[in-house]
């Protein structure tokens, strides 16, 4: 994720603690869309993404003072909303909470690869969307690939050390998802489960 | 089947892991020009490649069609607001340490005044002969009057030694009276000049 040079967040952190509402816009602006991919790969819900985000900003705005330099800001803030996403899932256990946990990792292991040819040809207008529920339904640790991997477009090394594992997990990982997606494409599609591996 | 707990065996496990790392032209030289010579090699793989692509291209368009400004005007009005409950907060506990400080001064002060109280009334530490200075502080002598004295003989007489009678008392017929002089060393003098006259029958000098 791209951080503001360190010298300016510094004085914009400040600017923020003494009730700036321009450095307040400033960083905003600057992590927002990438905080707010982070927490929308959490929860499946639009509307309850802008809420975390609109906490987890909350929370950094109102104590800049607590960022001390020793990570990212953008890894600092990705924590905050970490801790964001899992209060409010306790919050609204019987909703959003229960939608995340659709698939269980252990289902991910071993899935045989997709008949990728067959998924190529699908030109549909509603594939994106098929395919972003698609997303939706994996479980956060390889959502949590996704967004470092695609979204931020990080190299192996340092996704795995954002994830806290092996680069040959989050290779597996990555793969699983994938096969596990073609497979929800297709189901969607009614093309039926064929798989060429 | 690919599984990170086995080493990599074939090429095409090898494509399958790095792929996502490819279209995001994150891989070092090695596996770069691997996957390059890789897809070249084999035509096949191209639909693998743009999936993985489209799949990216969804990653990628996550929130792009939201409007942050809404969040960013709710931000900005909760942490004015959260700035004013934050600025009452800090008045109201200075104003309440004041005033806890205020009685705590108080309830001392309450208390070292019982305190002198108590110790001056009941016990009696502070007291002093409150008698001897309301009614004889001034007093230098006292005098027992013969019977049937004129007592305006008396005072003028003490008054010509620069005295004055501050107090008398009368128990059983025998009256005293007690002076005050202004030059103590005169009161010899006054009560010669006394007894001379037959005014009194004793005198004593008070210390």
């Amino acid at each position: 994720m791209k951080n503001l040079p360190a010298s300016d967040l510094k004085v914009l952190l400040n600017q923020i603690g003494a009730g700036d509402n321009k450095a307040v816009e400033k960083v905003f602006r600057f992590y927002q869309a990438s905080i707010f991919a982070f927490i929308r790969l959490r929860v499946r819900d639009d509307h309850c993404a802008e809420e975390i985000l609109n906490d987890t900003f909350m929370i950094a705005f109102q104590k800049p003072g607590q960022y001390n330099g020793s990570a990212e800001f953008s890894t600092w803030l990705c924590g905050i909303a970490k801790n964001v996403c899992g209060t409010w899932m306790r919050k609204h256990h019987s909703g959003v909470g229960q939608l995340v946990v659709d698939v269980q990792g252990d289902e991910l292991e071993n899935v045989p690869t997709p008949d990728w040819d067959l998924l190529s040809r699908l030109e549909s207008e509603e594939l994106h969307e098929v395919m972003q529920e698609c997303i939706d339904r994996l479980p956060v640790t390889h959502k949590e690939a996704f967004f470092w991997t695609w979204y931020e477009e990080e190299p192996l090394s340092v996704v795995a050390e954002r994830l806290n594992c092996p680069a040959g997990t989050v290779k597996s990982r990555l793969f699983n998802a994938r096969a596990k997606i073609a497979d929800c494409v297709k189901n969607a599609f009614g093309i039926g489960t064929s798989y060429a591996g | 089947m690919l599984d990170d707990r086995v080493p990599i065996s074939t090429d095409k496990e090898r494509f399958e892991h790095l792929l996502p790392f490819f279209i995001t032209r994150q891989l070092g030289a090695d596996d770069r020009a691997f996957m390059q010579d890789y897809v070249d090699r084999h035509a096949d793989v191209a639909a693998a490649v743009q999936f993985a692509e489209r799949m990216r291209a969804a990653v990628k368009r996550i929130g792009h069609a939201r409007d942050p400004e809404q969040v960013l005007k709710q931000i900005s009005a909760n942490l004015q607001a959260a700035r004013r409950f934050g600025a009452a907060k800090t008045l109201l506990k200075r104003l309440l340490s004041r005033c806890v400080r205020f009685l705590s001064y108080f309830a001392i002060l309450t208390l070292l005044t019982k305190g002198m109280y108590y110790a001056s009334e009941k016990i009696g530490w502070l007291k002093v002969d409150v008698e001897s200075a309301s009614s004889y502080s001034n007093t230098h002598c006292g005098l027992t009057l013969k019977a049937g004295v004129n007592a305006a003989v008396l005072a003028a007489m003490i008054q010509q030694y620069g005295g004055k009678i501050v107090y008398s008392s009368k128990l059983l017929d025998v009256e005293k009276v007690f002076v005050n002089v202004v030059d103590k060393t005169r009161l010899p003098a006054l009560i010669d000049a006394l007894m001379d006259a037959g005014l009194i029958d004793a005198a004593a000098i008070l210390l």
